[in-house]
C-alpha cells in the first residue's frame, strides 16, 4: 500500500475507533450516572419524604427510577447504606433517621411490628425525632394488635398451611366475627388519623380484612350451605365497599373470575346435553361474568384492561362448547 | 314418513275449518266490523286410525334397523317395495332405503348411498335437504372444497388486476392504459408479499385431512393424506414462526426487550430458528445487564458524599413533616433557597426538595418548572437528576404532564391522519422494503394528500378513529389525584368537550356540573341527551330486568328531561305487562304456514286471519305466547286499522293445544329452514327449550326468570325480505363503476367475488 495513502485511512480508522470508544464510554457514564449506588442519605430520605403522604389507597404505589415499588427500594437502599457505611455511622449522628426512614417505609410493606420497633429505636437514638417516632409507634402498634384479630392470607405453599386452613373451616360465623373486630378497631383507628400519611394505611388494612373474608368464603363455598351464593355476595360486598380503591378493578376480575369458575362447574356437573341442563340458569352466571369482564376490559390505561379482554375471550370461547340450542349469546 | 298417511285427513280438516269461516264470514258479512269473539276453533278429537300393512312393515324396518338385525330390516323392506305405489306415502321407498342406508357401519359408504338415493326424482325436498347435508359432510371433499377456496382467491385476486385497468381503459381511453396496467401489476405482486405460506382456508383442509386421517387410518388414500398433512405441517410451522418473527423482530427495534423475548421464544416453540434464537439471547442479555444495573442502584456508595448537620437537620425535618405533609420550617425554606441554584454544592438534593415544598404548599406548575431545572442537568452531576426524570415521565406522578404529552402527540398523529388517510400508518405492504413499498404506494399518498381538504371538509361526518382516548385517560387521572389541582378547570373544560364531541352527553353533562359555566338551556339539552342515552342502552338490553334498572336510572337521574319521563313510563309499562315468555308469531307467518295456524298446530278460527276485517282480523303483530299456558292474540283495532295500536285477547289454551302448536311451530319452520337456507330460525335457547316443554306439557309452574325468557319472533319470509326476495347473483362477479382522484379516470369492469370464508373461519386464524 502507498504510505501516502493509507496515512489518511489509518488516520479515520482511528478516528472512527475513538470515536466508538468514546460513545461507549459516554452511554455506559451515562447508565452509571443513572443507575449508579445511593451517595447519600439525604437522597434516599428526600426521595421517600415526598412519597408519605401518597394516598395509596386510591393510587398504586410510587415506583422509583428502576420501577421498583419506592417504599421497597427506599427500605433496601437505606439497608445498604447502613450495611456498607457501619462504621461512620458508629458516631450515630444519622443513626436516627435511618431506622425512622426504614419504619416509614416498613409500615407501607405491611410490616408494622418491625415498624414500631424501629420508630421505638429511633426515638431512643435521635431526641428530635422522639415525639414523632413515639406517635408512630402507637400507631403501628395499634395497627399490628388489630390485624393479628381472625384469619391472615394463608401462603398454599407453606407444609402448615393445611392445618391454618382446617383450623377455621367451619366456622363462618367466627370468621366474620373476628373479621369484623379487626374492621371496627381499623375503623376506630381511621377516624383518629383521617388527615395524616396512616388514613390511607389503614383504608388498605380494612380492604384486606374484606378482601380475606371474600376470599375466605370464596374457598370454602362447597363446605357451607348455600356456600356458592354468600361467595358471590362476599366478592360483591367488596367490590361495592371499595370503589374508590386503587384494587377495584383487581376486585371486579375476581368477582368475573367467580362466575366463569361457577359457569365451568356447572356445566361439567350439568352437561349442555344433558335433559337437565338450565338455559336460563347459565346464562344467570355467564351475564355477571362477561358484563364484569367487559367493564374491566373497557377501563383504558390498567394492567387490569388486558387480563379481562383475554379471559372474556377465554370465557366467550368456553361458550362455544354449549350447542346453541342450550345457549345463545 | 308417518306423516304423510295422516296428510289428507289433516288437509280434509284445513277445509273443513276453511269453509267454516268462509261460512261464518257470508253470515258476519252484513254487521258493522267487530273483533272476533272466537279467536280459537274447538280441538278436533283425532279420527281413529288403523294402521295399514305397509305402515307396519315400515315399523318393523325402523325396529329392526335399530336392532340391527339386517335380515328383517331387507324382509320389512322388501316387502314396502312390493306394496303397490298407490296404497303407500309416496317417498316411504326411498324413506325406507334411507333406514338401510344408516345401518351401513362405514360413513363414506353410507355418503355413498346417500348421494345415490338422491339422484332419483320425486324424492321429499325435506328428505333430500337432509341427505345433502349428509353427503356434504364429508372431510375430504370439504378439504378439497377449502383449498379451491384458496385458488379461487388467488384468481380472484388475479382477474381484478386485470379487469381493473382494463376497464378503465375501456371507458376513459388507452392514454393512461400503460401506466394503469403498470401500476395495477405491480400492486398484484405487491399483494403477495402479504399473504402468509398456509393460508386459513388451507388450515380448515389441513384439520379436516386430520380428521379424515382419524377416522379412516386404514383408507386406501391413507398415505397421500398423510403426506399432505405433512406438506400443510410444514407450512403452518413457517408461518407460524414468521408471525412470531416479526413480531418479536419489531418489539426489538422499538426496545422492547421483554416482548422480544417472549415472541421469539414462541417462534422457537414451532422448531428451532437461528434468528429467533439470536433475537432471544440479545433480549435477555439486554435485560440481565439492566437487571444487574437496577440491583447496583440499590447499594450503598462507597463515600457518602456529605453528612453533616444540615443535612441531619433537613432529614429530621422532612422524616417529622413526613404524616401530615406539613410544610417545611422557614428557616429551612430559606437555607434551601440559597442552595438550589448552585450546581457546584448542590448535589440536587435541596432542589428536589424545594420542588416538594412547592407542591406541597400548592405551587403545582412551579414545583414542575424547579424538577424540569433538576432534570435538565447532567446526570453525572448528582443523583437527584434520576429521581426528578423519573418524576417527570411517570404518568402517575405527572398526569398533567403526561396530559399535555399525549395531546401534542395524538394531535399530530391526527393531522398525519387527516392528511395522509389510511396511509399516516405505513404501507399496505409491510413486509416488502420499506423504500420499494413507499414507491408502489406514492400514487396513493399524493393522492391522499392532494385530496385532504376535501376530506377535512366532507369527513366531517364520518366517524374517524378517537385519537383522544388516552388524552382522557391522563386528564380523568389528573383530575383524581389532584382535584384542586392548578389545571382542573382547563382540563375540566376539554374533557367536557371531549366527551360532547363524541356523544357521550352522560359524561359530558357531569363535567358540565363541575364547570357551573353552563346556561340552563344547554344544561337542559344535554340532560335529555344524557337521559337518551340511557334510555338507547335500556333499548339494547335483552333481559328485562337489566332493562329496568337502567330504565330506573335514566328515570330518577333525569326526572325533568321528556326521555326521563318516557323511562318511567316504560317501567310502569313493563311491570304491568311483562309476561313469562314473549314469542311472537306474527299474522304473515300464520298465513304463509297455514300447518301452524290449523287445527293440528294453533287451530286459530280461521275468520281471523282470512284478510276480511268485517268478520274481525289478526293483527299484524300476530299472537304471543307469554309462557304457561296463556296465549295474547293481537286483534285489529275497530278502526280496521293496522297502524292503531291492537286490541288484545288473552287466552289460557289446554297442554294439548299448547303441544300441538310447539310441535307444529317448531317443525314447520325447521322443516323450512332445511329447504330454504333463507328461511333460517335464529338461535334461541330458551324458546326451545319453552317449545320443549311445551310438547311435553310441562308449563303449568310459568319459570318467571328473566334469562328464561325469550322474545323470539316467528316471521313469515316476506316479512323477512319484502315481495322480492333479494338473491345472490349467479354470476360469479360483480359489476363495478368507479371513479378515483389520482388519474381521474372512471372505470367499468367486473370484480371477481371472493369465496365467502366459512362460520367457523374463525377458529384457523
Amino acid at each position: 500500500m502507498n504510505p501516502a495513502r493509507g496515512l489518511p485511512v489509518l488516520l479515520a480508522v482511528s478516528l472512527a475507533c475513538a470515536a466508538g470508544l468514546a460513545c461507549s464510554t459516554a452511554k455506559q457514564k451515562k447508565l452509571d450516572a443513572r443507575y449508579g449506588p445511593s451517595e447519600s442519605v439525604l437522597e434516599v430520605v428526600a426521595t421517600l419524604r415526598r412519597h408519605v403522604p401518597d394516598d395509596t389507597y386510591r393510587f398504586p404505589p410510587a415506583t422509583d427510577f428502576t420501577g421498583r415499588n419506592v417504599y421497597l427500594s427506599t427500605l433496601l437502599r437505606l439497608e445498604s447504606i447502613e450495611r456498607v457505611h457501619a462504621d461512620a455511622l458508629r458516631s450515630g449522628y444519622m443513626s436516627g433517621v435511618l431506622v425512622f426512614a426504614k419504619a416509614r417505609a416498613l409500615e407501607r410493606l405491611r410490616g408494622y411490628e418491625i415498624a414500631a420497633h424501629h420508630y421505638r429505636e429511633a426515638a431512643r437514638l435521635d431526641d428530635t425525632l422522639a415525639e414523632e417516632a413515639e406517635r408512630s409507634a402507637a400507631v403501628c402498634d395499634a395497627i399490628t394488635e388489630a390485624i393479628a384479630i381472625g384469619i391472615e392470607v394463608v401462603d398454599p405453599l407453606a407444609p402448615e398451611s393445611e392445618t391454618q386452613l382446617y383450623g377455621t373451616l367451619l366456622d363462618p360465623e367466627r370468621v366474620v366475627a373476628d373479621l369484623d373486630q379487626r374492621v371496627a378497631l381499623l375503623s376506630y383507628l381511621l377516624e383518629e388519623h383521617e388527615d395524616d400519611h396512616y388514613g390511607a394505611v389503614l383504608r388498605e388494612e380494612i380492604e384486606h380484612a374484606d378482601e380475606m373474608r371474600a376470599a375466605w368464603f370464596a374457598r370454602h363455598r362447597y363446605d357451607l350451605p348455600g356456600g356458592q351464593l354468600r361467595a358471590v355476595s362476599e366478592l360483591q360486598r367488596v367490590v361495592s365497599r371499595h370503589g374508590a380503591s386503587k384494587r377495584r378493578l383487581r376486585h371486579m376480575l375476581r368477582l368475573a373470575n367467580l362466575y366463569d369458575d361457577l359457569a365451568h362447574e356447572y356445566v361439567e356437573a350439568v352437561p349442555p346435553v344433558s335433559l337437565d341442563f338450565d338455559p336460563a340458569r347459565f346464562q344467570d352466571l355467564v351475564d355477571p361474568a362477561v358484563h364484569l369482564y367487559e367493564s374491566v376490559a373497557a377501563r383504558d390505561g390498567t394492567a387490569e384492561k388486558l387480563e379481562a379482554t383475554r379471559r372474556l375471550e377465554a370465557f366467550l370461547a368456553f361458550t362455544l362448547v354449549v350447542d346453541r340450542d342450550r345457549f345463545t349469546y | 314418513m308417518t306423516g304423510s298417511p295422516t296428510e289428507p285427513r289433516r288437509r280434509r280438516s284445513v277445509l273443513l275449518a276453511l269453509s267454516s269461516a268462509i261460512a261464518l264470514a257470508v253470515g258476519c258479512a252484513g254487521k258493522p266490523p267487530s273483533v272476533s269473539p272466537d279467536v280459537l276453533l274447538p280441538m278436533q278429537r283425532t279420527a281413529p286410525w288403523l294402521p295399514t300393512p305397509v305402515d307396519l312393515a315400515a315399523a318393523r324396518a325402523a325396529g329392526a334397523a335399530l336392532v340391527d338385525d339386517r335380515e328383517s330390516l331387507s324382509e320389512a323392506v322388501g316387502e314396502i317395495r312390493a306394496t303397490p305405489e298407490d296404497e303407500k306415502p309416496e317417498d316411504l321407498d326411498s324413506l325406507a332405503q334411507d333406514v338401510v342406508n344408516a345401518t351401513l357401519d362405514d360413513p363414506r359408504a353410507y355418503r355413498a348411498a346417500s348421494r345415490s338415493l338422491t339422484s332419483g326424482f320425486a324424492t321429499d325436498p325435506s328428505l333430500e335437504a337432509r341427505l345433502d347435508q349428509v353427503v356434504a359432510d364429508d372431510p375430504l371433499a370439504l378439504a378439497a372444497k377449502r383449498r379451491r377456496d384458496t385458488w379461487e382467491h388467488y384468481w380472484a385476486r388475479t382477474f381484478n388486476a386485470a379487469s381493473k385497468p382494463v376497464g378503465q381503459a375501456l371507458l376513459s381511453g388507452f392514454t393512461l392504459a400503460p401506466m394503469t396496467i403498470a401500476t395495477s401489476t405491480a400492486h398484484y405482486l405487491a399483494s403477495f408479499s402479504n399473504d402468509e405460506r398456509l393460508s386459513t382456508t388451507h388450515r380448515q383442509a389441513l384439520e379436516l385431512h386430520r380428521e379424515y386421517l382419524a377416522r379412516h387410518p386404514e383408507a386406501a388414500d391413507a398415505e397421500e393424506v398423510r403426506a399432505k398433512i405433512e406438506d400443510a405441517d410444514r407450512k403452518l410451522t413457517h408461518t407460524m414462526q414468521r408471525r412470531r418473527m416479526r413480531a418479536a423482530r419489531s418489539a426489538a427495534d422499538a426496545g422492547n426487550h421483554h416482548v422480544a423475548r417472549v415472541e421469539a421464544e414462541r417462534a422457537l416453540f414451532w422448531g428451532p430458528h437461528e434468528d429467533a434464537e439470536s433475537i432471544r439471547d440479545r433480549s435477555t442479555r439486554y435485560l440481565d445487564d439492566l437487571a444487574r444495573l437496577k440491583e447496583r442502584s440499590l447499594d450503598a456508595h462507597a463515600e457518602l458524599s456529605r453528612a453533616d448537620t444540615l443535612d441531619h437537620a433537613l432529614a429530621v425535618e422532612l422524616l417529622t413533616t413526613s404524616s401530615k405533609g406539613a410544610s417545611l420550617s422557614e428557616a429551612t425554606l430559606r437555607s434551601l433557597r440559597e442552595r438550589r441554584g448552585d450546581a457546584a454544592t448542590d448535589d440536587g438534593e435541596a432542589l428536589f426538595v424545594f420542588a416538594m415544598a412547592q407542591k406541597e404548599a400548592g405551587y403545582e406548575d412551579e414545583s414542575w418548572r424547579t424538577l424540569a431545572v433538576l432534570a435538565a442537568r447532567d446526570p453525572a452531576s448528582g443523583n437527584m437528576v434520576r429521581h426528578a426524570r423519573h418524576l417527570i415521565a411517570d404518568p402517575w406522578q405527572n398526569p398533567y404532564g403526561a396530559y399535555r404529552t399525549m395531546r401534542s402527540r395524538k394531535r399530530n398523529e391526527e393531522i398525519k391522519w387527516r392528511l395522509f388517510a389510511d396511509y399516516a400508518n405505513g404501507t399496505r405492504y409491510p413486509n416488502l422494503p420499506t423504500p420499494v413499498a413507499y414507491t408502489l404506494e406514492s400514487p396513493g399518498v399524493l393522492t391522499a394528500f392532494a385530496t385532504s381538504p376535501l376530506r377535512l371538509i366532507f369527513g366531517r361526518w364520518k366517524k374517524g378513529p378517537d385519537f383522544h382516548a388516552p388524552s382522557a385517560v391522563l386528564a380523568y387521572r389528573y383530575l383524581g389525584r389532584y382535584p384542586d389541582g392548578a389545571h382542573t378547570r382547563e382540563v375540566m373544560q376539554w374533557l367536557y368537550d371531549y366527551e360532547a364531541s363524541r356523544g357521550n352527553a352522560m359524561a359530558a353533562l357531569r363535567l358540565a356540573d363541575f364547570l357551573h359555566e353552563i346556561d340552563p338551556d344547554s344544561r337542559a339539552e344535554l340532560a335529555e341527551a344524557a337521559s337518551a342515552q340511557v334510555l338507547t342502552a335500556a333499548d339494547r338490553m335483552r333481559r328485562a330486568d337489566r332493562r329496568n334498572q337502567t330504565l330506573r336510572h335514566a328515570s330518577t337521574e333525569y326526572p325533568d328531561t321528556p326521555s326521563g319521563t318516557l323511562a318511567g313510563r316504560r317501567i310502569r309499562w313493563e311491570l304491568e305487562e311483562r309476561s313469562a315468555q314473549q314469542i311472537r308469531v306474527t299474522r304473515s307467518f300464520l298465513e304463509e304456514n297455514p300447518r301452524v295456524a290449523g287445527p293440528n298446530g294453533l287451530g286459530i278460527n280461521p275468520a281471523l286471519i282470512n284478510g276480511e276485517n268485517d268478520d274481525g282480523e289478526l293483527h299484524p303483530v300476530g299472537v304471543t305466547l307469554l309462557g304457561g299456558r296463556e296465549l295474547r292474540f293481537h286483534l285489529l283495532a275497530e278502526s280496521g286499522d293496522e297502524d292503531d295500536e291492537p286490541t288484545t285477547v288473552d287466552k289460557a289454551v289446554s297442554k294439548e293445544r299448547l303441544a300441538n302448536l310447539a310441535s307444529m311451530l317448531d317443525e314447520t319452520s325447521r322443516r323450512n329452514q332445511l329447504l330454504d337456507p333463507d328461511d333460517s330460525l335464529g338461535p334461541d335457547a330458551d324458546r326451545d327449550r319453552f317449545l320443549e316443554r311445551a310438547r311435553l306439557g310441562l308449563v303449568d309452574r310459568t319459570d318467571a326468570r328473566p334469562t328464561a325468557q325469550s322474545t323470539y319472533v316467528y316471521r313469515s319470509m316476506r316479512e323477512r325480505y319484502g315481495v322480492v326476495r333479494g338473491r345472490e347473483s349467479v354470476l360469479p362477479f360483480d359489476l363495478v363503476f368507479t371513479g378515483n382522484f389520482q388519474d381521474f379516470q372512471l372505470g367499468a369492469y367486473p370484480k371477481w367475488r371472493p369465496p365467502k370464508e366459512t362460520p367457523d373461519a374463525f377458529l384457523y386464524r
